[in-house]
């Protein structure tokens, strides 16, 4: 039967084709808007890994002076505050993270130097962000703590300076160290970068990763953030913060358990009389920590509230015209309810009708969330632009919300085409 | 076949009761043919939505093929109506925009029967009114006499027990009108029950009984046979332009 209301479905979009037309059009441009805005918010807001990110937690120490803390808990740590944490090892994967900018000097002659960014992590980084390995795998544990000079890359560098075929075991002049390649990771490129909100939320991933101990055993200086001096003495105190932390709790109960090792060791801080105030301590899981950070700006909250705003009123709009499409056929319901057809069938053929304007629509709005997001491309940062694309899921979203909101809105026109009464017509 | 009890349809507003049918009993038996008859107003029309299941009516009972209507849903009713009746409107109540196959398969969809069926039924229903070479036009493309032979179709097509047909001829120039008849009048002989409102004397002379109705209620009967030997009931009617004509056998 669905077939057949499918077939009589297409049949009517012919009939009153400016109708039709109004109706497709008006939704379209309801979808096209909001999924535009959608688009770009989804991309600033979205949990990137969010079958993980209630297990990864920031563990934060305030150990300012009270009157000093009315721009809420940093979210770096000291040189000395991490290291103590990491030596706790209280949870079974934990990774310090900053974040480094070298010049890379490719061994080919006829490449240039290249401006490379990366991160210093420990190994269980990879793992605790499901990072996916092409070639080779993470730095053994013992490369991590001698710190070898050893490098996973990228998916973009290994291409650009090996063609993408496998290079372990190949060497890496970084700011005139050599770093030998131990593993490739796949195209990944997790938008907003969870792990590194602080530096560079959006854009590109890392070119590569060196372990942690590596980067402060050649003194490479941070990129981004940091709260005290040049002087490489001053960051390995207990004052200048330059590190985020992660760690992986699996358990709420593992998680209580580091929430309250974490206030223990900033007690435990103060009565070592490394400052005379009582400390704040804070253990923030990654979704908290990402809304905490309000990286989506308020203008485009307001404009998904405004596009989805004027996607009602079209979708109101659509209700009005398909009342109108609907209605305008009480002559054919007549007759077939005259012929045996129940209110469900009549009911389930203008539902189906909806549905194909609805795909319709969808089809449309997309065209017009392809345009929609080349503008604002046009408008956004360069790095924002780039990830802010029409995504396989959004194709999906667009489409899913056109057929939905709109077989919603036939939901009325519908019932008030179907309770047409058999012999009201039926006599000339 | 067809039984009505004391069946009565009232129209009430807040001043007002009409009764549209008052005291309605009538029986059609399986294979009769039988002409409703009576003046503009008189309650045809109603006496035909409610033995089409289109209309409820306000007391008495209604038995079609052996099943009470009065307590059955609106769902229920539909699809009793379309198992049971085949309708042929005086304004052939085709779907312009359908083609001539798609208009008589219409009833066939709501039985959920299978596209072969369907299609076997349609040729079939087609090929009996002599329109298989315009199945694919539309009626648009039709004359008044093939759109009413097109209704005849649909109607046939559903395999009904019933025929009830509301002035089929009434759209229709006398010549076309009597190729319609010849075409009812042959579903009859095929062994059809059908039941046909007309004001029209002359068709109604072709039924093998007549029931005339003023203001809701029979007034009239008359009892033709199929022999066409002599009227078997007292005429009562009070329309000075019914002159009953009794058929002559065409057997």
């Amino acid at each position: 039967m669905f077939t057949y209301y499918l077939r009589s479905a297409t049949h009517s979009l012919f009939r009153n084709r400016v109708l039709t037309g109004l109706i497709i059009v008006a939704i379209a441009f309801g979808i096209g808007a909001s999924m535009t805005v959608f688009s770009v918010f989804r991309t600033m807001s979205g949990d990137p890994i969010p079958w993980k990110s209630a297990q990864l937690f920031v563990p934060r120490i305030d150990t300012r002076p009270p009157g000093k803390r009315q721009d809420g808990i940093p979210d770096l740590l000291s040189y000395q505050d991490a290291m103590e944490l990491r030596h706790a090892k209280i949870v079974a994967h934990q990774t310090p993270l900053y974040t480094l900018a070298l010049h890379l000097i490719p061994e080919h002659s006829n490449l240039l130097p290249l401006h490379v960014v990366g991160v210093a992590v420990d190994r269980d980084f990879f793992s605790m962000f499901d990072v996916p390995f092409r070639y080779g795998s993470p730095w053994a544990a013992e490369n991590g703590d001698d710190s070898s000079n050893v490098v996973v890359i990228g998916k973009r560098l290994n291409d650009r300076l090996f063609g993408a075929k496998d290079s372990l075991g190949q060497s890496l002049n970084l700011d005139g160290t050599n770093y030998r390649v131990v593993g490739v990771i796949k195209d990944w490129n997790p938008q907003p970068r969870l792990y590194n909100l602080l530096n560079a939320p959006y854009g590109d991933s890392e070119d590569f990763f060196i372990p942690f101990n590596t980067a402060v055993k050649h003194k490479i200086a941070p990129r981004g953030s940091i709260s005290c001096s040049e002087a490489w003495s001053e960051r390995l105190g207990a004052v200048c913060t330059w590190i985020l932390f992660w760690v992986e709790a699996t358990t709420p109960s593992d998680a209580q358990h580091y929430r309250d090792f974490l206030a223990n060791y900033a007690m435990e801080q103060r009565r070592l009389g490394r400052f005379s105030w009582l400390p704040s301590a804070n253990l923030s899981n990654a979704r908290d920590w990402l809304e905490e950070k309000n990286i989506v700006p308020t203008e485009t909250r307001l404009s998904l509230i405004l596009a989805f705003g004027f996607l009602t009123v079209c979708l109101v709009n659509g209700v009005v015209l398909m009342m109108a499409k609907f209605l305008s056929r009480d002559r054919e319901t007549a007759i077939r309810r005259a012929l045996g057809a129940t209110r469900t069938d009549v009911f389930s053929q203008f539902l189906v009708e909806a549905g194909v304007i609805g795909a319709l629509a969808g089809v449309l709005g997309l065209g017009l969330t392809a345009v929609g997001l080349a503008f604002e491309r046009s408008l956004l940062p360069q790095e924002m632009a780039r990830v802010t694309a029409l995504s396989p899921a959004v194709i999906g979203m667009t489409f899913g919300l056109a057929v939905f909101a709109t077989v919603c809105a036939g939901l009325y026109p519908s019932w008030r085409g179907c309770i047409v009464e058999p012999a009201v017509q039926s006599k000339a | 076949m067809l039984t009505m009890t004391n069946l009565s349809k009232v129209y009430r507003t807040e001043f007002l009761e009409t009764f549209a049918l008052r005291d309605f009993s009538i029986d059609v038996k399986e294979g009769e043919f039988v002409a409703i008859t009576g003046p503009s107003g008189s309650g045809k029309t109603t006496f035909l939505n409610i033995a089409g299941i289109l209309e409820e009516f306000t007391t008495g009972e209604y038995l079609l093929d052996g099943v009470n209507v009065r307590d059955m849903n609106d769902d229920q009713r539909s699809r009793l109506r379309n198992e049971k009746i085949g309708f042929i409107f005086q304004a052939f109540n085709l779907i312009l925009d359908l083609s001539v196959f798609a208009n008589v398969e219409l009833p066939l969809h709501y039985r959920r029967i299978t596209a072969a069926e369907r299609k076997a039924r349609v040729t079939d229903a087609l090929r009996r009114v002599g329109l298989t070479a315009r199945s694919k036009h539309y009626p648009g493309e039709l004359s008044g006499g093939q759109q009413q032979r097109v209704a005849i179709a649909r109607a046939l097509a559903g395999n009904p027990r019933i025929l009830l047909a509301d002035e089929p001829t009434g759209n229709l120039d006398s010549q076309t009108a009597r190729g319609v008849m010849r075409l009812i009048e042959d579903l009859h002989r095929q062994g059809g029950t059908i039941v046909l409102v007309t004001h029209d004397p002359q068709i109604a002379a072709r039924a093998q009984r007549q029931i005339h109705i003023v203001d809701g209620q029979i007034v009239a009967l008359e009892q033709l046979s199929r022999t066409g030997l002599s009227q078997m009931a007292a005429t009562i009617t009070t329309d000075p332009n019914i002159h009953l004509n009794p058929k002559p056998s065409s057997s």
